[in-house]
Protein backbone atom coordinates (compact mmCIF):
# COMPACT_ATOMS: atom_id res chain seq x y z
CA UNK A 1 0.00 0.00 0.00
CA UNK A 2 2.78 2.34 0.96
CA UNK A 3 4.67 1.54 -2.26
CA UNK A 4 1.57 2.19 -4.34
CA UNK A 5 0.98 5.55 -2.65
CA UNK A 6 4.62 6.53 -3.29
CA UNK A 7 4.29 5.48 -6.91
CA UNK A 8 1.16 7.61 -7.36
CA UNK A 9 2.83 10.65 -5.80
CA UNK A 10 5.91 10.16 -7.99
CA UNK A 11 3.81 9.75 -11.15
CA UNK A 12 1.74 12.81 -10.27
CA UNK A 13 4.92 14.85 -9.83
CA UNK A 14 6.16 13.77 -13.24
CA UNK A 15 2.77 14.52 -14.75
CA UNK A 16 2.73 18.03 -13.34
CA UNK A 17 6.26 18.91 -14.41
CA UNK A 18 6.69 17.11 -17.72
CA UNK A 19 4.56 19.40 -19.85
CA UNK A 20 6.41 22.57 -19.01
CA UNK A 21 7.22 24.48 -22.18
CA UNK A 22 10.55 26.19 -22.57
CA UNK A 23 10.28 29.95 -22.48
CA UNK A 24 13.42 31.90 -23.36
CA UNK A 25 14.66 33.18 -20.01
CA UNK A 26 17.96 34.81 -19.22
CA UNK A 27 17.74 33.27 -15.80
CA UNK A 28 19.34 30.51 -13.83
CA UNK A 29 22.15 30.75 -11.37
CA UNK A 30 24.52 32.68 -13.63
CA UNK A 31 21.82 34.91 -15.14
CA UNK A 32 23.41 34.27 -18.52
CA UNK A 33 21.82 32.47 -21.43
CA UNK A 34 22.70 31.61 -25.00
CA UNK A 35 20.39 33.21 -27.53
CA UNK A 36 20.05 32.48 -31.24
CA UNK A 37 22.62 34.29 -33.38
CA UNK A 38 19.83 35.72 -35.52
CA UNK A 39 18.09 37.44 -32.59
CA UNK A 40 18.12 41.24 -32.66
CA UNK A 41 18.12 42.05 -28.94
CA UNK A 42 19.97 45.20 -27.82
CA UNK A 43 21.05 46.31 -24.39
CA UNK A 44 22.22 49.70 -25.66
CA UNK A 45 21.93 51.73 -28.85
CA UNK A 46 25.05 50.12 -30.32
CA UNK A 47 25.41 47.75 -33.23
CA UNK A 48 25.46 44.04 -32.46
CA UNK A 49 26.91 41.19 -34.50
CA UNK A 50 23.42 40.48 -35.85
CA UNK A 51 23.18 44.12 -36.98
CA UNK A 52 26.48 43.80 -38.84
CA UNK A 53 25.09 40.74 -40.60
CA UNK A 54 21.77 42.42 -41.41
CA UNK A 55 23.42 45.54 -42.81
CA UNK A 56 25.97 43.61 -44.85
CA UNK A 57 23.30 41.24 -46.18
CA UNK A 58 21.01 44.10 -47.16
CA UNK A 59 23.66 46.03 -49.07
CA UNK A 60 25.36 43.10 -50.78
CA UNK A 61 21.99 41.69 -51.87
CA UNK A 62 21.18 45.06 -53.42
CA UNK A 63 24.49 44.99 -55.22
CA UNK A 64 24.10 41.40 -56.43
CA UNK A 65 20.61 42.05 -57.77
CA UNK A 66 21.64 45.22 -59.61
CA UNK A 67 21.68 45.47 -63.38
CA UNK A 68 25.44 46.14 -63.39
CA UNK A 69 26.22 42.85 -61.68
CA UNK A 70 23.61 40.96 -63.70
CA UNK A 71 25.40 41.97 -66.87
CA UNK A 72 28.54 40.17 -65.70
CA UNK A 73 26.88 36.81 -66.41
CA UNK A 74 29.56 34.10 -66.28
CA UNK A 75 32.50 36.48 -66.71
CA UNK A 76 33.35 36.51 -62.98
CA UNK A 77 35.36 39.74 -63.00
CA UNK A 78 38.23 40.30 -60.58
CA UNK A 79 37.24 42.66 -57.83
CA UNK A 80 38.99 44.35 -54.92
CA UNK A 81 36.96 45.12 -51.82
CA UNK A 82 38.74 48.13 -50.32
CA UNK A 83 39.02 48.59 -46.59
CA UNK A 84 35.71 49.55 -44.99
CA UNK A 85 35.80 53.15 -43.79
CA UNK A 86 34.35 53.98 -40.39
CA UNK A 87 32.74 57.40 -40.67
CA UNK A 88 30.61 57.01 -37.51
CA UNK A 89 30.99 58.64 -34.12
CA UNK A 90 31.92 55.28 -32.63
CA UNK A 91 35.45 54.02 -33.10
CA UNK A 92 34.80 50.74 -31.34
CA UNK A 93 32.67 49.31 -34.17
CA UNK A 94 34.28 46.13 -35.43
CA UNK A 95 34.67 47.06 -39.09
CA UNK A 96 36.49 43.84 -39.90
CA UNK A 97 33.38 41.84 -38.96
CA UNK A 98 31.23 43.86 -41.34
CA UNK A 99 33.90 43.52 -44.03
CA UNK A 100 33.98 39.74 -43.53
CA UNK A 101 30.21 39.48 -43.82
CA UNK A 102 30.31 41.35 -47.12
CA UNK A 103 33.14 39.25 -48.56
CA UNK A 104 31.40 36.04 -47.45
CA UNK A 105 28.19 36.96 -49.28
CA UNK A 106 30.01 38.14 -52.39
CA UNK A 107 32.17 35.02 -52.57
CA UNK A 108 29.27 32.62 -51.99
CA UNK A 109 27.38 34.18 -54.88
CA UNK A 110 29.98 32.83 -57.33
CA UNK A 111 29.44 35.88 -59.53
CA UNK A 112 32.90 37.40 -59.06
CA UNK A 113 36.44 36.77 -57.94
CA UNK A 114 37.73 38.66 -54.96
CA UNK A 115 41.40 39.56 -55.07
CA UNK A 116 43.69 41.11 -52.50
CA UNK A 117 44.45 44.83 -52.48
CA UNK A 118 48.01 43.97 -53.54
CA UNK A 119 46.78 42.41 -56.81
CA UNK A 120 47.90 44.12 -59.98
CA UNK A 121 45.21 42.78 -62.28
CA UNK A 122 41.58 43.57 -61.49
CA UNK A 123 38.54 45.14 -63.13
CA UNK A 124 36.63 46.74 -60.28
CA UNK A 125 37.14 48.26 -56.86
CA UNK A 126 34.38 48.34 -54.27
CA UNK A 127 34.67 51.17 -51.76
CA UNK A 128 32.56 50.94 -48.64
CA UNK A 129 31.73 53.27 -45.81
CA UNK A 130 29.73 53.10 -42.60
CA UNK A 131 28.30 56.38 -41.32
CA UNK A 132 25.95 57.35 -38.53
CA UNK A 133 23.93 60.14 -37.02
CA UNK A 134 22.55 60.41 -33.52
CA UNK A 135 19.72 62.29 -31.77
CA UNK A 136 19.13 62.58 -28.03
CA UNK A 137 15.81 63.06 -26.24
CA UNK A 138 15.22 64.72 -22.88
CA UNK A 139 14.75 61.53 -20.83
CA UNK A 140 17.70 59.54 -22.09
CA UNK A 141 15.98 58.70 -25.35
CA UNK A 142 18.27 58.10 -28.23
CA UNK A 143 17.86 57.58 -31.94
CA UNK A 144 20.87 56.31 -33.87
CA UNK A 145 20.91 55.78 -37.61
CA UNK A 146 23.60 53.74 -39.36
CA UNK A 147 24.16 53.66 -43.09
CA UNK A 148 26.36 51.23 -44.95
CA UNK A 149 27.27 52.17 -48.49
CA UNK A 150 29.01 50.31 -51.31
CA UNK A 151 30.39 52.03 -54.40
CA UNK A 152 31.52 50.05 -57.43
CA UNK A 153 34.28 51.75 -59.44
CA UNK A 154 36.18 50.70 -62.52
CA UNK A 155 39.99 50.98 -62.58
CA UNK A 156 39.53 54.18 -64.59
CA UNK A 157 37.68 55.67 -61.64
CA UNK A 158 34.22 55.53 -63.22
CA UNK A 159 31.47 54.82 -60.74
CA UNK A 160 29.31 51.96 -61.99
CA UNK A 161 26.97 51.54 -59.06
CA UNK A 162 26.14 52.65 -55.55
CA UNK A 163 24.05 50.80 -52.98
CA UNK A 164 23.20 51.59 -49.39
CA UNK A 165 21.35 50.06 -46.48
CA UNK A 166 20.15 51.73 -43.30
CA UNK A 167 19.49 50.60 -39.77
CA UNK A 168 17.96 52.73 -37.03
CA UNK A 169 18.20 51.95 -33.32
CA UNK A 170 15.81 53.66 -30.92
CA UNK A 171 16.40 53.73 -27.17
CA UNK A 172 13.42 54.47 -24.92
CA UNK A 173 13.36 56.86 -22.00
CA UNK A 174 14.86 55.86 -18.67
CA UNK A 175 12.48 54.20 -16.28
CA UNK A 176 12.78 54.73 -12.52
CA UNK A 177 11.15 52.36 -10.11
CA UNK B 1 -5.13 1.02 -6.09
CA UNK B 2 -3.33 -0.73 -8.92
CA UNK B 3 -5.95 0.52 -11.38
CA UNK B 4 -5.47 4.07 -10.13
CA UNK B 5 -1.73 3.78 -10.61
CA UNK B 6 -2.15 2.46 -14.18
CA UNK B 7 -4.58 5.28 -14.93
CA UNK B 8 -2.07 7.86 -13.69
CA UNK B 9 0.65 6.27 -15.78
CA UNK B 10 -1.52 6.32 -18.93
CA UNK B 11 -2.30 10.00 -18.41
CA UNK B 12 1.38 10.72 -17.87
CA UNK B 13 2.45 8.90 -21.01
CA UNK B 14 -0.16 10.51 -23.23
CA UNK B 15 -0.35 14.05 -21.80
CA UNK B 16 2.78 15.45 -23.39
CA UNK B 17 2.16 14.07 -26.86
CA UNK B 18 1.88 17.36 -28.74
CA UNK B 19 3.57 16.17 -31.92
CA UNK B 20 1.51 13.83 -34.05
CA UNK B 21 3.01 11.05 -36.12
CA UNK B 22 6.26 12.85 -36.79
CA UNK B 23 8.06 9.62 -37.55
CA UNK B 24 5.31 8.00 -39.60
CA UNK B 25 5.47 10.24 -42.64
CA UNK B 26 9.13 10.75 -43.50
CA UNK B 27 8.40 12.74 -46.66
CA UNK B 28 6.34 15.41 -44.97
CA UNK B 29 8.04 18.81 -44.90
CA UNK B 30 6.05 20.29 -42.05
CA UNK B 31 2.96 19.64 -40.03
CA UNK B 32 -0.27 20.97 -41.44
CA UNK B 33 -1.15 23.92 -39.27
CA UNK B 34 -3.11 27.09 -39.85
CA UNK B 35 0.07 29.06 -39.21
CA UNK B 36 1.93 27.47 -42.14
CA UNK B 37 1.10 28.06 -45.79
CA UNK B 38 2.53 25.80 -48.49
CA UNK B 39 0.34 27.03 -51.34
CA UNK B 40 3.37 27.71 -53.51
CA UNK B 41 5.41 24.58 -54.27
CA UNK B 42 8.69 26.38 -53.64
CA UNK B 43 7.70 28.46 -50.64
CA UNK B 44 6.75 27.86 -47.05
CA UNK B 45 5.24 30.85 -45.25
CA UNK B 46 5.01 30.71 -41.48
CA UNK B 47 3.11 33.02 -39.17
CA UNK B 48 5.27 32.50 -36.12
CA UNK B 49 2.72 33.49 -33.50
CA UNK B 50 -0.84 32.36 -32.94
CA UNK B 51 -1.84 36.00 -32.33
CA UNK B 52 -1.07 36.74 -35.97
CA UNK B 53 -3.41 34.10 -37.39
CA UNK B 54 -6.40 35.83 -38.94
CA UNK B 55 -4.79 39.25 -38.55
CA UNK B 56 -1.95 38.79 -40.96
CA UNK B 57 -1.61 37.02 -44.27
CA UNK B 58 1.44 36.08 -46.28
CA UNK B 59 0.39 36.36 -49.89
CA UNK B 60 1.59 36.52 -53.45
CA UNK B 61 4.90 34.66 -53.51
CA UNK B 62 6.87 35.38 -56.66
CA UNK B 63 10.09 33.79 -57.87
CA UNK B 64 12.45 35.12 -60.48
CA UNK B 65 16.14 35.25 -61.24
CA UNK B 66 18.82 37.88 -60.98
CA UNK B 67 21.53 36.75 -63.32
CA UNK B 68 22.35 33.28 -62.00
CA UNK B 69 20.78 33.83 -58.59
CA UNK B 70 17.18 33.09 -57.67
CA UNK B 71 15.09 35.94 -56.31
CA UNK B 72 11.82 35.79 -54.37
CA UNK B 73 9.35 38.32 -53.11
CA UNK B 74 6.62 37.77 -50.53
CA UNK B 75 3.88 40.25 -49.63
CA UNK B 76 2.62 40.52 -46.08
CA UNK B 77 -0.87 41.92 -45.59
CA UNK B 78 -2.32 43.32 -42.37
CA UNK B 79 -5.97 42.25 -42.24
CA UNK B 80 -6.68 44.13 -39.03
CA UNK B 81 -6.87 47.75 -37.87
CA UNK B 82 -3.98 47.25 -35.47
CA UNK B 83 -0.47 48.54 -36.00
CA UNK B 84 2.03 45.72 -35.81
CA UNK B 85 5.73 45.81 -35.07
CA UNK B 86 7.04 42.55 -36.47
CA UNK B 87 10.15 40.79 -37.64
CA UNK B 88 10.79 38.36 -40.46
CA UNK B 89 13.48 35.93 -41.54
CA UNK B 90 14.18 34.14 -44.79
CA UNK B 91 15.97 30.88 -45.29
CA UNK B 92 16.76 29.17 -48.57
CA UNK B 93 17.08 25.48 -49.41
CA UNK B 94 18.50 23.75 -52.46
CA UNK B 95 16.45 21.42 -54.64
CA UNK B 96 17.22 18.43 -52.43
CA UNK B 97 15.94 20.29 -49.39
CA UNK B 98 19.35 21.04 -47.85
CA UNK B 99 19.62 24.38 -46.16
CA UNK B 100 21.76 26.94 -47.95
CA UNK B 101 24.50 28.23 -45.70
CA UNK B 102 23.46 31.85 -45.44
CA UNK B 103 23.89 34.39 -42.66
CA UNK B 104 20.38 35.45 -41.85
CA UNK B 105 19.03 37.43 -38.95
CA UNK B 106 15.58 38.62 -37.94
CA UNK B 107 14.67 41.91 -39.58
CA UNK B 108 12.20 44.38 -38.12
CA UNK B 109 9.34 46.07 -39.89
CA UNK B 110 6.14 47.88 -39.01
CA UNK B 111 2.83 47.14 -40.63
CA UNK B 112 0.09 49.74 -40.32
CA UNK B 113 -3.65 48.98 -40.46
CA UNK B 114 -4.58 47.18 -43.71
CA UNK B 115 -1.11 47.82 -45.08
CA UNK B 116 0.63 45.49 -47.53
CA UNK B 117 4.40 45.31 -47.62
CA UNK B 118 6.61 43.27 -49.90
CA UNK B 119 9.98 41.82 -49.01
CA UNK B 120 12.53 40.67 -51.49
CA UNK B 121 15.36 38.25 -50.97
CA UNK B 122 18.09 36.73 -53.08
CA UNK B 123 19.26 33.17 -52.75
CA UNK B 124 22.96 33.93 -52.45
CA UNK B 125 24.03 30.86 -54.42
CA UNK B 126 22.69 29.64 -57.77
CA UNK B 127 21.68 26.35 -56.06
CA UNK B 128 19.06 28.08 -53.87
CA UNK B 129 15.60 26.81 -54.79
CA UNK B 130 13.04 26.71 -51.98
CA UNK B 131 12.19 29.47 -49.56
CA UNK B 132 10.91 29.61 -46.01
CA UNK B 133 9.72 32.94 -44.67
CA UNK B 134 8.73 33.33 -41.04
CA UNK B 135 6.99 36.38 -39.61
CA UNK B 136 6.67 36.74 -35.85
CA UNK B 137 6.26 39.21 -33.04
CA UNK B 138 9.66 40.61 -31.99
CA UNK B 139 11.64 38.30 -29.76
CA UNK B 140 13.95 40.52 -27.75
CA UNK B 141 15.38 38.53 -24.90
CA UNK B 142 14.82 41.32 -22.40
CA UNK B 143 11.16 41.33 -23.36
CA UNK B 144 11.01 37.58 -22.87
CA UNK B 145 12.33 37.94 -19.34
CA UNK B 146 9.07 39.36 -18.02
CA UNK B 147 6.86 37.28 -20.22
CA UNK B 148 4.62 34.86 -18.40
CA UNK B 149 2.80 33.42 -21.39
CA UNK B 150 5.28 31.42 -23.49
CA UNK B 151 2.68 30.82 -26.21
CA UNK B 152 2.27 34.50 -27.02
Amino acid sequence: MKIARTAIIFTSMLLLTACQTNPLLTGGQSNVSIVGSGERGHLSAQLTMADYTALAEKVTNKMLSSRVVQKWGNKRPRLILAKLRNNTDNESIRMQDIYDRITETLLNSGLLRLVDTSATSFEYVVRSELSSNRQYGSDGQELVGYKLELKLMTIDGEMKGQWSGMLTLAKGKRSFL
Amino acid sequence: MKKLYILCLIIFLSACNTVNSIGLQPTIKNHQQNTVSTVHPRARLIAGSKDLVGNLDLVNVRFGTVGQLPRAEVSVQNLSNARYSLEYMYSWEDQQGFKINQNTVWKRFTLGPREIKSFQTIGVTPEAYGLTMTVRLPGDFFIHQDRTDPER
